[in-house]
């Protein structure tokens, strides 16, 4: 019970272009909440049916910024570029770390002819060699921030940063830099430019992420598990909580052994890790008995397994991609945040 | 942290977070304490110098370890040209006393009080740290010993109890013996260079000696060679210059990157002496440094467990710590109020031996407002061959001012 006015609009930002973009409009879309821009150079946008929320589009950069000075409530971006702005101060927090989309890693790429260097504790040495020869060791990155955080956890402290844009991957071998700290999801753009990761060398593992003006959330996360803010993040809980699950339905029958049956059923469903299994008698259009299992299933196992559930007595086994799962014992992002900020929800 | 939500007109400009305004009678107060600590270093024959609040990065990097540079408000410049505010005044100090045209007369006693900004981060809720704020300091140069140490930790008390705080802990801590025990094992200098600034980094934010254990783990992992150098080693172990050039030629035929073929074979041949040398090595240090994060309590206690196998590792620093306790007797330092911490670190990498800080007693818990220790080699690091021996402090003039009782100007 505030007394200042609710906030209104609550403003969300997201990427403009890209698979940023494409990943939230999506996951929104089946949450529930379509984005409606006019065209594709309108930078702003509204929400079917939710008049609170305001959509702007911006560079993943601005809304860090623009999140964390409070003029967005909500923003949608990489966690990488949160994490390189993460010690700026401001009133940022995320909100989820990782939507399901958009995943790489921040990494250290060295050289592939050094083969003397494997781990990143070589760059101690090898730091530290360049300086005694006076000569100054050269790493190119699109996140000093970061680079600067971790390596200074490390002990490595003697080089010079070349903080750029666009293609790194060049750098060594014109001679920019000894080594590079770039975005990677598969490692292939490293390799073809005979780059080599080393191990201990991941400085994040990022996603695309949720984040959020932690204020504002305060506000909105009292107007209660109703309020506009828990119905968001409920439904993206509840279409997050669909990923790599099938919703199964096997039906069999008639037969005299019906219940045992769907009992075997059920017991080979949660062996191959299916949750939420339901079952009961059911009847078919002329009225003869039979039996049905529901569950959800781990999508990738479906084909291993229903062979076996027809010689358990299935007559049919149907899989169906569900769109949204609330489940009691899920964990909630809404209650979670409200207890990160303090305070119950 | 105040922030204007926008929307309602034109946005107040507000302070840059981390720094604040002191109006008129605030700043009284700052200036009053500051020309009482002033006058009384002056007293104890301290002359006042003025540095440039502008040096370049370099001074700082040599001066600390590059920890602290990352704390540094770098303002343009690239490579060694780069520009920063100062984030403490002793490195300058040093540097004005190293090149001045003259070697000043020995001993050098000189006072500086001054703004230095650090780009402190708080993630999370809490109130960030100032990042402008003032030091009111001292420096002896071209003294070494427990004695010149004592007259320096003696300033600071006097200064603190005519602050209005009489009768603060002093927490002594001494570099010395994890350099000791570090230089004492045959770690490279490299490694051991690299664990000290480690160890500095975590204790620049409140960590201790412990922190070394995970450092040193990371190193042993580190050790074991990777599979292409693998097939070079039977080669490196029987010195076959001209093996190893093949195998290397036909494991790298194209050598891309700017480091040359030689240089890579060099440092996998010394990586294979290192790995040698080096496993057992490391589990001692680690027992050493693990006893010694234990050593904190009452002086007298913790001089009396000393005395162990630590002793005899770290003779020299033991030995001084001895003789500094008795020193600061001397100076009307009861052993009652030393605190004796050897697992802390601040400010190692830059300290070469005694390290200390004078802790005041208040309602939310002991808080630090002063900090000081002996830097012998400072000067050699900036690259002069004047007398390289220095001890000194400073005080945190804001935040001693929150804790010293306002005094109306007595007869």
């Amino acid at each position: 019970m505030s007394v200042t006015h609710p906030i209104d609009p609550i403003r969300l930002a997201i990427p403009s272009k890209g698979h940023l973009y494409e990943g939230i409009v999506d996951l929104l879309k089946t949450a529930g909440y379509k984005v409606r821009r006019a065209s594709d150079r309108q930078y702003e946008a509204t929400i079917v049916g939710q008049p609170r929320f305001h959509v702007v589009f911006m560079r993943p950069t601005d809304i860090v910024t623009q999140v964390r000075e409070g003029r967005c409530h909500l923003g949608v971006t990489g966690l990488d570029v949160h994490a390189e702005h993460a010690a700026e101060p401001g009133d940022s927090i995320v909100v989820i770390p990782d939507l399901g989309y958009g995943g790489c890693r921040l990494v250290v790429a060295v050289p592939e002819s050094w083969i003397d260097v494997t781990h990143v504790m070589d760059l101690v040495d090898l730091t530290t060699e360049f300086k005694h020869a006076g000569k100054a060791f050269r790493i190119s990155t699109k996140y000093p921030a970061l680079v600067r955080q971790h390596f200074r956890k490390l002990g490595i402290y003697h080089y010079q940063l070349i903080p750029s844009d666009g293609a790194l991957e060049l750098h060594p071998s014109l001679g920019i830099a000894d080594i590079i700290v770039d975005l990677t999801s598969s490692g292939t753009t490293l390799k073809d430019n005979r780059l080599r990761e080393i191990a201990g060398g991941t400085i994040l593992e990022s996603a695309a992420c949720l984040i959020g003006h932690a204020p504002s959330l305060k506000a909105l996360s009292n107007e209660g598990e109703t309020g506009p803010l828990a119905l968001i993040l409920d439904a993206i809980d509840g279409v997050r909580g669909t990923e790599g699950w099938l919703h199964l339905e096997v039906v069999g029958g008639p037969t005299a052994t019906g219940s045992r049956a769907a009992e075997q059923v059920a017991d080979h469903l949660r062996d191959q890790g299916a949750t939420h299994i339901a079952r009961g008698e059911v009847w078919d259009d002329r009225g003869a008995p039979g039996w049905r299992v529901t569950s959800l299933l781990p999508a990738r196992r479906l084909t291993a397994c229903q062979r076996a559930l027809f010689h358990l007595g299935a007559s049919r086994v149907v899989g169906l991609r569900p769109q949204i799962v609330f489940d009691r014992d899920a964990p909630s992002t809404f209650d979670d945040l409200g207890r990160r900020l303090g305070g119950g929800g | 942290m105040k922030r204007i939500m926008p929307d309602h007109g034109e946005r107040p400009i507000g302070t840059v977070p981390g720094t604040q305004d002191w109006l008129v009678d605030e700043a009284a107060r700052l200036d009053e304490l500051e020309a009482r600590l002033l006058d009384g270093f002056r007293g104890a024959g301290y002359r006042r110098i003025r540095t440039p609040i502008l040096e370049y990065t370099e001074l700082h990097q040599r001066k600390s370890g590059a920890g602290i540079v990352s704390k540094l408000f770098e303002i343009d410049g690239a490579g060694p040209e780069t520009v920063g505010l100062r984030p403490e005044l002793t490195a300058s100090i040093v540097r004005a006393f190293a090149e001045a045209p003259e070697c000043p007369p020995l001993p050098w006693r000189v006072c500086m009080s001054g703004p230095v900004f650090r780009r402190e981060s708080e993630s999370g809720g809490d109130s960030l740290r100032l990042r402008e704020f003032t030091q009111v300091g001292v420096e002896l140069i071209g003294a070494g010993g427990p004695e010149a140490d004592a007259e320096v930790i003696g300033l600071a008390d006097r200064s603190l109890a005519e602050a209005g705080l009489p009768g603060a802990t002093v927490r002594l801590g001494h570099v010395g013996l994890i350099v000791e025990i570090l230089g004492g094992t045959g770690l490279p200098s490299a490694s051991a260079s690299a664990l000290i600034e480690v160890l500095s980094a975590s204790a620049a934010e409140g960590g201790r000696v412990v922190a070394l254990e995970s450092a040193l783990d990371r190193l042993a992992g580190w050790l074991r060679p990777g599979e292409d150098a693998e097939s070079i080693l039977p080669a490196v172990r029987d010195d076959d210059e001209t093996g190893v050039d093949r195998l290397f030629r036909h494991l790298v035929p194209d050598v891309t990157g700017r480091r040359s073929g030689r240089e890579i074979v060099h440092r996998i041949r010394r990586k294979w002496d290192l790995g040698h040398s080096l496993a057992e090595t490391l589990g001692r240090v680690r027992d050493q440094v693990h006893a010694l994060g234990e050593l904190r309590g009452p002086a007298t206690e913790v001089l009396g467990r000393l005395e162990g196998p630590l002793a005899s590792v770290a003779p020299r620093a033991a030995a001084g710590l001895h003789e500094l306790v008795a020193q600061l007797g001397r100076q009307g330092i009861e052993p009652g109020r030393i605190e004796l911490d050897l697992g802390f670190g601040r400010g190692i990498g830059f300290y070469s031996q005694m390290i200390f800080e004078l802790v005041v007693a208040t309602d939310s818990g002991p808080v630090e407002v002063c900090g000081g220790g002996r830097y012998d080699g400072l000067a050699q690091v900036l690259g002069s061959d004047r007398d390289g021996r220095g001890v000194g402090f400073a005080f945190g003039l804001e935040r001693l001012a929150a804790l010293a009782v306002p005094r109306r100007s007595r007869p």
